[in-house]
């Protein structure tokens, strides 16, 4: 059986136990015996409620988990917009609530008391952690369920309902009785990026705290906390997206993503100090060339562990000294790594990619010795789920990659034509209703000039011939067709793809 | 345009100075500006060269430190409040961001035509037009606190509820205008729709860093006058006698 990977895991503050997301279900073990602490899994849907498609393909996949400083409590949300939070020990369902779009991050403020969502439309909103039906004792609610505040009631029946086409848009349940104001500013919106996040994380400096978001526009933007309205800073200077930033000191921030190289940042001036090239790095790892986005930056201390997708490897990087820093050692893995975590006792622990390599096992762990480089240890056998119940998509970070068109490599005098978005400089922009098009297109069409396949047949000439205009392949008009089927072999592909990280805004 | 060649000298007959023609860059109102439309935009603003748009003012002339752009117009359109706001503010050095490829090369055309136009008072230098998607990529132009003014005249008013999210002035966005906006600076904000206006009204003053200009700080303002005025939607506007709501916010400290 091939093992199902732990996509996302969490380490407990000060006990040897993993919190660990496999597709849908939530566990956690003992990292010494390897046990299965506690399980948890999302109740089935209604069986007469059909599935969506983007709910067959995401498979409800928990995305990110977030753990109290006292490590009482867990939250985590995933692919089906729930937030839910739990007991720790037990993983046992405190209270769960809809979220309008899908979160990618989580994050704890206001000592535990407020939770940080950040989704996938871009938008950072503020939650209370404490719902005040969880002070009554026991489950939710008597009749099962879950405890959901006003707001995101009426969202979750009113849009359940109108899925069902039995209410008008606009409508809730009473009929007659317009739900709110979908206009209305929602008062817990912190802040807002234009392009999905994808990343968030707190900042902290002195007494006060930042928000720090990524998102697939290149941007890494540091706003206050709690007034998000202020944004302190850019980082600007990434040129593919930004998938991890960490904190790594009192001024010093890291981002990595799609471009090769880790940024290392004083983020109070916004100044970006190195770029910690890791292209030699994956190469070497990977055995090939090739774009690799990186996955994940894990900060311990001084030391900053990277992992990149497609490498079988974890990089380690020192910043103790003054000096540039740079990889100081390649930790060899069996398949790359999803996820790192350093535990309790200070060992670190890379979740692997069983799908490609199906021997190797879920969990592998490293410690340090006295020089520093570090060492694979023995780990116990944890229970692993398998594949074949249920296979959930990975959020691959390449995807989050721009499609876009390659720059033309030629010298032109004028640049200005670049900036304005002309068609490659020497090419002759073809204007639909410049001057001379139309005289120009008979000559092209006639032969006069050169260029006959450029010519734009235009529907007066086919009425002239006492044709039917028909899509004419060679014209740059009948695109459409094309295009059509070009889409319907994308969404082919799509569908074998991860669906969860197409930046669609849902 | 008649009154524009009326200013030719005699020696500018030879070199017959033509100002490009609004009907061969028309182009569909409204552009998606989610899209990543193949934009070409700097990693940084310290990346951005801005010599090509403004070659009398980069690299820095002898004389004086190295200006900056100051004044945005926020989807320019073809150009009109820049043309009306060059001469007012010769010293400024003022940028147009259309996200809209054919208008882009008009108001580009015209700005150089009327450049040779005023070579000897070297009139139209400092103002400049860029494509780009200035919802997304506003910081990647400019630094924190760099403008002192921005302008947001007739913006597409995303009628349908689902639309709203693009439309340019929104609360969250409003973070963003504020980080490129010098403390004092203001937001110039003209539309017919009234719709809009009160949405473009409500997300500003959602965010607790802007302040509305009061009537009278409007009227003493010159930048209101040409803004109403100036643009061709404004002059269409006032054609079909419809009203125009303006709303100015000032920057405040954070």
């Amino acid at each position: 059986m091939v093992a199902h990977p732990l996509q996302t895991t969490l380490s407990h503050p000060s006990q040897p136990i993993l919190f660990a997301a496999v597709g849908p279900h939530l566990r956690s073990y003992d990292l010494n015996t390897g046990a299965t602490l506690a399980k948890w899994l999302a109740p089935a849907p209604p069986a007469d409620k059909k599935p969506t498609r983007e709910e067959i393909l995401a498979g409800d996949a928990i995305r990110t988990m977030v753990l109290t400083k006292d490590g009482s409590k867990l939250a985590i949300s995933g692919e089906d917009k729930v937030l839910r939070v739990f007991d720790a020990s037990t993983l046992e369902l405190i209270s769960e609530r809809t979220v309008p779009k899908r979160v990618c991050s989580l994050a704890l403020v206001d000592n535990d008391a407020t939770i940080l969502t950040g989704d996938k439309h871009g938008d950072v909103s503020s939650y209370p952690f404490t719902l005040a039906s969880e002070e009554r004792q026991g489950a939710p609610a008597e009749d099962g369920k879950p405890a959901i505040t006003e707001e995101t009631e009426s969202l979750a029946a009113g849009s359940a309902a109108k899925k069902q086409g039995k209410v008008p848009k606009g409508y809730d349940l009473a009929w007659g009785q317009k739900t709110k104001d979908t206009d209305a500013i929602p008062e817990n919106l912190l802040l807002g990026h234009v392009s999905m996040l994808t990343t968030m994380s707190l900042l902290h400096s002195n007494s006060s705290t930042y928000i720090m978001t990524a998102d697939r526009d290149e941007h890494v933007r540091i706003s206050r906390y709690p007034k998000a309205h202020v944004t302190e800073r850019f980082l600007l200077g990434h040129t593919e997206f930004v998938g991890s930033v960490a904190q790594l000191d009192e001024d010093v921030v890291l981002t990595a993503g799609g471009d090769s190289w880790v940024g290392v940042w004083n983020w109070k001036t916004g100044k970006l100090l190195h770029k910690l090239d890791l292209a030699d790095a994956v190469k070497e790892a990977r055995g090939e060339d090739g774009k690799s986005a990186v996955s994940q930056l894990h900060v311990v201390e001084n030391r900053v562990f990277v992992i990149v997708e497609k490498a079988p490897a974890v990089f380690v990087v020192d910043f103790s000294d003054e000096k540039v820093p740079s990889i100081t050692e390649a930790i060899a893995l069996p398949a790359p790594a999803l996820a790192l975590v350093t535990d309790s006792a200070n060992r670190l622990w890379a979740s692997i990619d069983t799908i490609e390599v199906p021997s190797a096992s879920v969990l592998v762990a490293f410690e340090a010795d006295s020089q520093g480089k570090y060492k694979s240890i023995n780990t116990p056998a944890f229970e692993s789920l398998d594949v074949e119940a249920g296979l959930c998509p990975f959020y691959t970070t390449e995807q989050l990659r721009k499609r876009r068109r390659e720059p033309q490599a030629d010298n032109s005098e004028d640049s200005t034509d670049v900036k304005l978005g002309r068609s490659a400089p020497g090419q002759k922009r073809k204007y639909p209703n410049g001057p001379d098009f139309k005289k120009e297109n008979q000559a092209r069409k006639k032969g006069k000039i050169a260029g006959a396949e450029d010519a734009v047949i235009t529907a007066d000439d086919l009425s002239a011939e006492g044709k039917v205009p028909e899509v004419d392949t060679t014209s740059g008009l009948a695109k459409e067709v094309a295009k059509d089927e070009v889409e319907s072999s994308l969404q082919a592909k799509a569908e074998e793809k991860d669906a969860g990280a197409v930046a669609t805004l849902d | 345009m008649a009154s524009e060649t009326a200013k030719r000298t005699a020696e500018e007959v030879e070199e017959v100075v033509q100002l490009p023609q609004k009907k061969f860059f028309r182009q569909r109102a409204h552009a998606n500006p989610f899209s990543d439309h193949d934009l070409e935009y700097p990693a940084s603003p310290a990346d951005m060269d801005w010599s090509p748009l403004y070659p009398a003012y980069f690299p820095a002339p002898a004389e004086g430190p190295q200006r900056q752009v100051e004044v945005a117009d926020i989807g320019c359109g073809y150009g009109g409040l820049l043309m009306e706001l060059a001469p007012e503010f010769p010293d400024k050095l003022m940028l147009g961001m259309e996200i809209r490829v054919q208008v882009t090369q008009y108001v580009h055309e015209k700005i150089l035509a009327l450049r040779k136009q005023h070579k000897e008072t070297g009139g139209y230098n400092n103002i400049a037009v860029l494509r780009g998607n200035a919802m997304k990529f506003l910081p990647n132009f400019f630094v924190k606190g760099q403008l002192s003014k921005m302008f947001f005249c007739f913006p597409d008013p995303h009628f349908k509820s689902r639309k709203h999210k693009a439309r340019i002035i929104t609360s969250t966005l409003s973070a963003e205008y504020a980080y490129v906006l010098r403390p004092g600076g203001i937001i110039y904000t003209i539309t017919d729709v009234r719709d809009l206006h009160d949405w473009m009204v409500k997300h500003l003053h959602a965010h607790p860093s802007f302040q509305r200009l009061t009537k009278e700080e409007e009227a003493e303002d010159v930048c209101v006058r040409i803004m109403s005025e100036a643009t061709e939607e404004g002059k269409k506007v006032g054609r079909n006698g419809g009203e125009k709501f303006v709303a100015c916010y000032r920057r405040l400290e954070d």
